[in-house]
């Protein structure tokens, strides 16, 4: 019996918001998106230089003194952790936790995920360039320099949020 | 009912004909007694009547004398009233009625004494003869008799009256296995969805399962879209450009997470 019944998807989205679902973005959103994701390196770049200065007192607690980083370093450090977060992102779900929560999703060419040549190109192009961001806001396609070069897209696409029950489901759970 | 009557018959016709038909012609009797039968009736008749009308005429005459002759011989002057034709003949008649009406009471006991003894005995072996219940199905119109009783009786109201329905229905229901028979006989799946259309459940558990922090989240990405259409337009004013922007996508929107895992072959970037 259960195995006949439909199994019917229910749009987790807002109405209000489905009219621009699959379309590229503008300028705040990715902005606003880049910008979360930026608070996030830069506490995770604070928090392992904090791990290494409790590292560094437990290894010599005598002669201890708090560890001199140079702008260059935080840079590098922060840097590898953005490509990195980036390029994993882009290449996995297509969306950083900024973009999660800004309901944004970076796609390929053809609208599919992108591939990881393509994603960790993208992510160095993006932290190394960060402005070409803004280039969306003139962009007629609300493209930025990155996705004009690599062809790109930032869409939105609110992510579907935990799994909402169907008919299925629903069949199963009085069975039990 | 005659040939070239109308076909339709009322139920009250239906119940008149059901009486049993007398036949009107008599029994006839051979030619060859008939004719000189109905000759003698004939002469008897016209030589009897002037002969009764005499008599009567002539009773009628003779009458009043009879009567006071009979008065006269019934009760003679001079004699004793016990003694008198009259008196006797009265006593004589009292006692003959008492005796014919004993007599009477005792035949009629008689009579259904023996009928009582009789009947059963005469009906009983007639019946074992015959088969009635054919008969019956071979000469009557059943249907009609049956139409023309139901006609007459309140069968519903019959019904209602001397049937335990409660009893009768939930003996029925308790040997029906209900739900089976709602799985077998109703389309469930499309009653259900016909019922979560009508009552727009989607958008029920939608709104029942997004939280405080789901409109939150809603109304920033709200807030920035419609953040992002501000800064267009006022770009796009700015750059005098007269037609909107082409901002679709590949692809079609994808409401579920399936799309993250479908991997885009052809999205080889090409630098440059």
């Amino acid at each position: 019996m259960s195995e006949e019944l439909p199994i019917q998807h229910i749009n987790p989205i807002p109405p209000r918001a489905r009219a621009f679902q699959g379309l590229r973005a503008g300028v705040v959103s990715r902005t606003a998106a880049g910008a979360l994701d930026y608070l996030l390196i830069a506490t995770t770049t604070l928090g392992i230089y904090a791990g290494f200065a409790v590292l560094k007192f437990l290894v010599d607690p005598r002669d201890y003194q708090l560890p001199t980083w140079s702008f260059g370093a935080v840079l590098i450090v922060g840097f590898s952790l953005m490509v990195f977060y980036l390029a994993v992102a882009f290449a996995t779900t297509g969306r950083t936790i900024g973009a999660r929560v800004l309901g944004l999703r970076v796609v390929g060419r053809k609208g599919t995920r992108m591939r990881w040549s393509g994603a960790l190109l993208r992510s160095l192009f993006c932290t190394a360039f960060p402005i070409g961001l803004f280039w969306c806001a003139v962009s007629r396609e609300n493209r930025s320099v990155q996705d004009v070069i690599l062809r790109s897209s930032v869409i939105h696409e609110w992510p579907a949020g935990h799994k909402t029950p169907t008919l299925l489901d629903v069949e199963r759970r009085r069975q039990l | 009912m005659t040939e070239g009557e109308p076909e339709h018959r009322t139920a009250s016709d239906d119940a008149r004909s059901l009486l049993p038909v007398v036949r009107r012609s008599g029994p006839r009797l051979p030619a060859s007694v008939e004719g000189p039968l109905d000759v003698a009736l004939g002469a008897a008749v016209t030589v009897a009547r002037p002969l009764v009308a005499l008599t009567l005429a002539f009773a009628r005459t003779v009458e009043p004398f009879a009567r006071d002759t009979w008065a006269l011989v019934a009760r003679p002057p001079l004699v004793p009233d016990a003694w008198t034709p009259a008196e006797i003949a009265a006593r004589l008649a009292d006692r003959g009625r008492q005796v014919r009406f004993a007599a009477g009471a005792d035949a009629t006991a008689a009579t259904g004494q023996t009928l009582d003894a009789m009947v059963p005995a005469i009906v009983e072996p007639l019946l074992d003869r015959i088969d009635v219940t054919g008969i019956v199905l071979q000469r009557v119109d059943l249907e009609r008799l049956v139409e023309a009783v139901l006609d007459t009786m309140d069968l519903t109201g019959l019904v209602l009256e001397r049937v335990d329905l409660k009893r009768i229905v939930e003996t029925a229901i308790a040997s029906l296995d209900l739900t089976d028979i709602v799985r077998t006989q109703v389309d469930v799946a499309a009653l259900a969805e016909e019922v979560i259309e009508e009552v727009n459940l989607p958008e029920i558990i939608r709104e029942s399962s997004t939280g405080v922090a789901g409109e939150v989240i809603d109304g920033a990405r709200i807030s920035a879209v419609a953040g992002d259409e501000l800064v267009n337009r006022w770009i796009d004013r700015f750059l005098l450009r007269r037609q909107a922007r082409r901002t679709e996508a590949p692809g079609r929107p994808v409401e579920g997470p399936s799309r993250d895992s479908a991997v885009d072959n052809d999205s080889e970037v090409t630098p440059g």
